[in-house]
């Protein structure tokens, strides 16, 4: 390589995640890096939030971004973007951690004041807007039928599977699926209304 | 498979979608699901409308960065595999090839293909994850698919993982799927993992587990996988 390490790297920062991801994708461990550093923490945040513990979130975050490197996964620019990319695949890994434990396991939720202690004291832009967003997709759902928002959140959050949410609201699985559509149309409503954009190209 | 003849029928698909989306089926129903959505244009539609609504939720989170304790690790195999990667480039470590012909052994569901499988090489690969016995088994590739490429499954306990070398790009519009094989059963298993190579033919890819599993399967499969098999398996992978 002509360029040093360092000015190949922050030539790296300046680039766009999808171009990283073509890196990524010929096996340029710097490359990786980066996308790791840009996409771990939501990763991480989603992954804490369904699991409840620091250590099975640790190891989605981990078998999530192994996969990426290691699977060729073409990432395709037309599907969205990276994060919302990255967010689908630790969901899935999530999803099949929650169901390798017990139904019980999932149920129970754990508070380890995680949040208290990672929080770092120093407020960066990306984590208040981050935040922000949080709030506001938070409303959205709260504005949701209180049904609708129950059945998408067991199944989103809790990984629990549409006859097991049938199961423990005592209702029919049809029902269960017909919430989920009814709550995921209003909230694509939502944000057609707000054309509030999530997970843009750029950092 | 065709349009959908009443309005109720419709609703019902689009149910399910929602359902697919928000990863509240079972793996067999998703896999189902998909390779049905594939091939119709109205869930294709539907996909596109609710897909969005989906991906807003993994935002909807207090954010938290990831522990530093996870980059060193991840980090840590990435590097590990550059090392191997280059490693496996040089021309002095060499490969002892298919010219072995090792011997091949029919398996009970696939017995029709085993004579369009090649022995596989012996991998020179000294890798062994730290902490607890590993052992790796050759896997056998189909040279009419594949040719000069090679497999290997590495085992340690109930967890394996698949390393591929010089498998071809699948083709136009599909993936490559991983298979289990449980004794006693003629049908495989279809597991969730989906893989393409990297641009060399590498690649690398974690077999959810292998307890009560005879071998470990890869065909090629439309992009979101397959509930059976819809072809000839281009890899499989004997656990003993």
């Amino acid at each position: 390589m002509a360029l040093s390490r360092r000015q190949r790297s922050s030539g790296l920062e300046r680039l766009a995640d999808e171009d990283l991801m073509a890196l990524v994708r010929n096996g340029d461990a710097s490359a990786f890096e980066h996308v790791y550093d840009r996409h771990s923490g939501s990763a991480f945040s989603l992954a804490y939030r369904m699991c409840g513990n620091r250590l099975q979130a640790e190891e989605v975050v981990q078998e999530s971004f192994l996969s990426l490197w290691r699977s060729g996964a073409r990432y395709d620019q037309a599907r969205g973007s990276v994060r919302t990319w990255v967010l689908g695949i630790a969901h899935n890994r999530a999803i099949d951690s929650l169901r390798r434990g017990t139904v019980h396991d999932r149920r129970r939720t754990t508070d380890e004041g995680l949040e208290e202690r990672l929080e770092a004291p120093e407020r960066t832009d990306v984590e208040a807007a981050r935040r922000q967003e949080a709030r506001m997709v938070r409303g959205l759902l709260d504005d949701l039928p209180r049904e609708q928002c129950r059945v998408i959140e067991l199944a989103y959050f809790g990984g629990f599977s549409h006859t097991e949410i049938a199961e423990m609201l005592t209702i029919p699985v049809g029902t269960v699926k017909g919430r989920m559509r009814l709550g995921l149309e209003k909230l694509r409503g939502r944000i057609d209304e707000t054309a509030a954009p999530v997970g843009e190209g750029r950092r | 498979m065709g349009s959908f003849e009443t309005e109720v029928e419709h609703l019902a698909f689009e149910d399910d979608m929602a359902a697919y989306l928000l990863g509240a089926l079972a793996p067999e129903e998703a896999a189902a699901f998909a390779a049905h959505a594939e091939r119709c244009p109205r869930g294709q539609r539907e996909e596109a409308t609710l897909r969005p609504a989906v991906e807003l939720l993994g935002v909807a989170v207090p954010p938290l960065p990831a522990p530093a304790v996870v980059r060193e690790r991840v980090l840590a195999e990435v590097h590990e595999d550059v090392r191997r990667r280059e490693q496996a480039a040089r021309p002095a470590r060499r490969r002892r090839w298919a010219g072995l012909a090792l011997p091949v052994r029919p398996l009970t569901a696939v017995a029709a293909t085993a004579a369009l499988l090649v022995g596989g090489g012996v991998l020179v690969d000294e890798a062994l994850r730290s902490g607890g016995e590993t052992r790796t088994v050759a896997a056998q590739v189909r040279a009419a698919q594949a040719p000069g490429a090679s497999a290997a499954l590495e085992i340690s306990g109930d967890r394996a993982l698949l390393r591929v070398r010089r498998l071809p790009d699948p083709p136009e519009g599909r993936v490559y799927q991983v298979w289990l094989k449980r004794p006693g059963r003629a049908a495989p298993e279809a597991t969730s993992v989906l893989f393409s190579p990297r641009g060399d033919g590498s690649a690398t890819t974690a077999v959810p587990s292998v307890r009560d599993v005879d071998a470990v399967l890869v065909t090629d499969e439309p992009r979101r996988g397959s509930r059976q098999p819809t072809r000839t398996p281009v890899i499989i992978a004997r656990t003993s």
